[in-house]
């Protein structure tokens, strides 16, 4: 399963991005930019918690019943002259989504953005086949004529500035203009328009899918979706059976609280539905549609810890917030579905094996979940990964000695005192004014802290003989003549040492 | 190949969960929220309507029933558009909109369902395109353009500028309660495309600088028509 566009380890991932200071101003400013407009909306709005209550109830409501809604939600569609496919896992989705263009006799598609088809590693399968699919979203399109990865959900090519993307459509396109983003995005405008007017397949996600009616919703500022699924005579919508809302009401309480988390802003400029394909008596919409609904290791996550994963919408809010995700950016998970959410859904997805190191890209600090519309408890979830892997035999045996190790010493009174005064004694020597710096790197175990800060020496008086120091003090001073209480004022015990 | 029969594909859903067999009816949590503007008197929803279309770039004019026309074309050369293109409404005629293009000297031509590739072609081509939506949402400035025979998903779509004309009366709180009115015009047989339109196409993908006007409209205007 193609999730990691980048197999290198964490810890080489996070080094590359470290490099590059334009990459994480730029994550910087979406997160400002994005959680602000957010959260004005959110401070605006006195129904905000009751909303993503209700919103999670109903997610999960649907969770519950899962196979009674994606039966819904197929027959719906079929009754309306859909082909609905069952794609148990990714390749089988790729290959019925080959299959289809396959029949249509076309070398190429347009597309519109969608990280179902990014999951399933779509894009690479059809150019595999001589099929060429144009993206079409601004972003896509950017890292698609770039050869790029993806560093954020929402807006996937911050990481690139606007004197390298216009030199990529120099170089790939012939463009002529400046690097103002307003003309490289009207360039785009022009680039593509041709593109979805000369199309015959068009392929989308789904924000959305409603069960009684069999409709697909789509989620865009740009109306290119609405291109994608208006103009080609055929119409494929690949989407996850986790999309699945009950009734047209829903989406009013689901696309609000999207749109809010997702760019901070009440309604994007176009919110389309696609029920079945074009009426006899209508002039244009594809003639035929598709729907390829996916598993590929959602139905797994019912009925356990992780089944709360499922009510995620791709708002992206929790990397808005993520204090590590500003340090790291997307590109540090190395996943296509970066950040907290992704912490969770990568290893769920494609298994500790891949994915084991990234629950501890995590501070467990709950930003995550205070936003999430959704009400995942994201960092609970990332703990209890952490928490499968030890159940599971993570730890090696070394780890494990060691931590056996450390329980009997730091567990007893006696060997507690004597190992910490060692560790005082032993650490004013190596770093004799109070901190363990940089040139103690190369001492292993240690040298993972202080190659890239430093480390407060143990001090050799404890809190424990401060207090009592101080309590002995105290005490001394009750005893004093009360005629002698204007001079006894407590003076407060510096300990030289004491931080 | 031979793919997976509906029945197949639960059946890991259905162990999952648990179920012996899956139900045959389920009721429905209730999924309406109460919009903070429902109930409110129709004045203030116009004009929460327009405040909040103002706010995302949408130009906004009012029009009494009866003189739509000079309104349009108004608009069309604030717009600086010099052809139309528009959906079939019955409102077309009987406000003699075409009449009055003529006069103003602006070509226009109606969607016709039965000539779809000319259609698309004048869409392609004009400078604006003019729908009648079946109801406008206060709460976020938008409209909600059904596509049918009378009005093809090009219009909305492909010209520069996009216009919409829509009844006073029409205008809901919420999108909820556009969704009723398409249920009541339509029950569970929805039309194949309903687009919620709120303002022009944008994007913030370029170092998050904002541009309006990428796929879509790169202007959109609203005519309320004071139809009370």
């Amino acid at each position: 399963m193609p999730l990691f566009y980048n197999t290198n380890p964490l810890a080489q991932r996070i080094q590359d991005v470290e490099k590059d200071t334009f990459e994480q101003q730029a994550i910087h400013k979406a997160q400002d930019t994005i959680g602000a407009k957010r959260n004005k909306l959110v401070a605006d709005d006195p129904n905000w918690e009751k909303k993503c209550e209700k919103a999670a109830s109903i997610r999960d409501h649907v969770l519950d019943n899962l196979d009674f809604y994606v039966k819904q939600f197929a027959e719906a569609a079929i009754d309306r002259g859909t082909h609905v496919h069952f794609a148990p896992a990714g390749e089988d989705a790729v290959n019925e989504i080959i299959d289809i263009i396959k029949k249509t006799g076309e070398k190429s598609v347009v597309k519109s953005k969608s990280m179902m088809t990014e999951e399933i590693g779509l894009n690479h399968a059809l150019e595999a086949q001589g099929i060429h699919p144009i993206e079409t979203d601004c972003a896509e399109n950017i890292l698609q004529t770039a050869e790029q990865n993806p560093s954020h959900i929402v807006v996937p090519a911050l990481h690139l500035d606007r004197t390298h993307i216009a030199e990529v459509y120099r170089k790939k396109y012939g463009y002529t203009g400046t690097d103002d983003p307003h003309e490289i995005t009207h360039f785009l405008r022009k680039l593509l328009r041709p593109k979805f007017l000369g199309a015959h397949v068009g392929i989308t996600g789904c924000n959305f899918g409603v069960a009684q009616t069999g409709t697909c919703t789509l989620v865009t500022n740009e109306g290119n979706a609405r291109m994608v699924s208006g103009l080609p005579e055929t119409l494929i919508i690949v989407m996850g059976i986790d999309r699945i809302v009950p009734d047209l009401p829903s989406l009013d309480l689901m696309n609000g609280l999207l749109v809010r988390s997702a760019v901070g802003a009440k309604m994007t400029s176009s919110f389309t539905l696609n029920t079945g394909h074009r009426a006899s008596d209508e002039g244009d919409g594809p003639r035929q549609t598709h729907i390829v609904l996916i598993d590929n290791g959602r139905s797994r996550l019912l009925n356990g810890p992780y089944q709360k994963m499922l009510r995620c919408i791709r708002c992206g809010a929790c990397m808005n917030i993520c204090p590590v995700y500003r340090q790291i950016t997307g590109h540090g998970y190395g996943s296509i579905y970066p950040g907290p959410m992704g912490i969770v859904l990568t290893p769920q997805l494609d298994g500790y094996k891949k994915a084991g190191e990234l629950p501890y890209a995590c501070s467990l600090c709950g930003g995550c979940a205070s936003v999430c519309p959704m009400k995942i408890p994201i960092n609970s979830l990332i703990l209890h990964e952490r928490q499968d892997m030890v159940a599971k035999g993570r730890p090696t045996f070394i780890e494990k000695f060691c931590y056996k190790t450390a329980g009997h010493v730091l567990g007893n009174v006696k060997t507690y005192n004597w190992a910490t005064k060692r560790a005082a004694t032993v650490m004013k020597k190596m770093g004799p004014d109070g901190r363990l710096k940089e040139n103690t790197a190369n001492i292993p175990i240690l040298g993972g802290w202080t190659a890239t800060r430093d480390l407060r020496n143990v001090q050799a008086s404890k809190f424990r003989d401060q207090f009592a120091a101080h309590d002995a003090h105290r005490k001394a001073q009750m005893t004093m003549d009360i005629s002698d209480e204007a001079n006894a004022k407590t003076k407060v015990d510096t300990n030289k040492d004491g931080e | 190949m031979v793919e997976p029969t509906l029945k197949d594909f639960l059946k890991p859903i259905s162990a999952a969960l648990d179920h012996d067999q899956i139900a045959r009816h389920i009721k429905a949590p209730d999924t309406h929220f109460v919009s903070e503007l429902e109930g409110a008197p129709q004045d203030d929803l116009v004009k929460h309507f327009e405040n909040e279309a103002s706010a995302v770039g949408t130009a906004v004019a009012h029009a009494k029933a009866g003189s739509i026309g000079p309104v349009l074309t108004s608009m069309l050369s604030h717009f600086k558009c010099t052809s139309v293109v528009f959906a079939n409404d019955k409102r077309i005629d009987k406000e003699r909109i075409p009449t009055i293009l003529q006069v103003a000297k602006i070509p226009y031509t109606r969607w016709n369902a039965k000539n779809p590739e000319d259609s698309r072609h004048v869409c392609a081509k004009a400078d604006a395109g003019v729908t009648f939506p079946l109801a406008g949402i206060a709460e976020t400035g938008t409209v909600v353009q059904q596509s049918d025979a009378d009005c093809g998903r090009s219009i909305s779509l492909l010209p520069p500028t996009y216009i919409a004309i829509v009844n006073a009366s029409d205008i809901v709180a919420s999108l909820q309660d556009a969704f009723d009115a398409v249920s009541k015009k339509y029950g569970k047989d929805l039309p194949s495309n309903i687009t919620c339109i709120t303002g022009p196409s944008t994007t913030s993908d370029i170092e998050l600088v904002r541009v309006v006007g990428v796929h879509g409209p790169v202007h959109t205007a609203v005519i309320i028509v004071d139809d009370r």
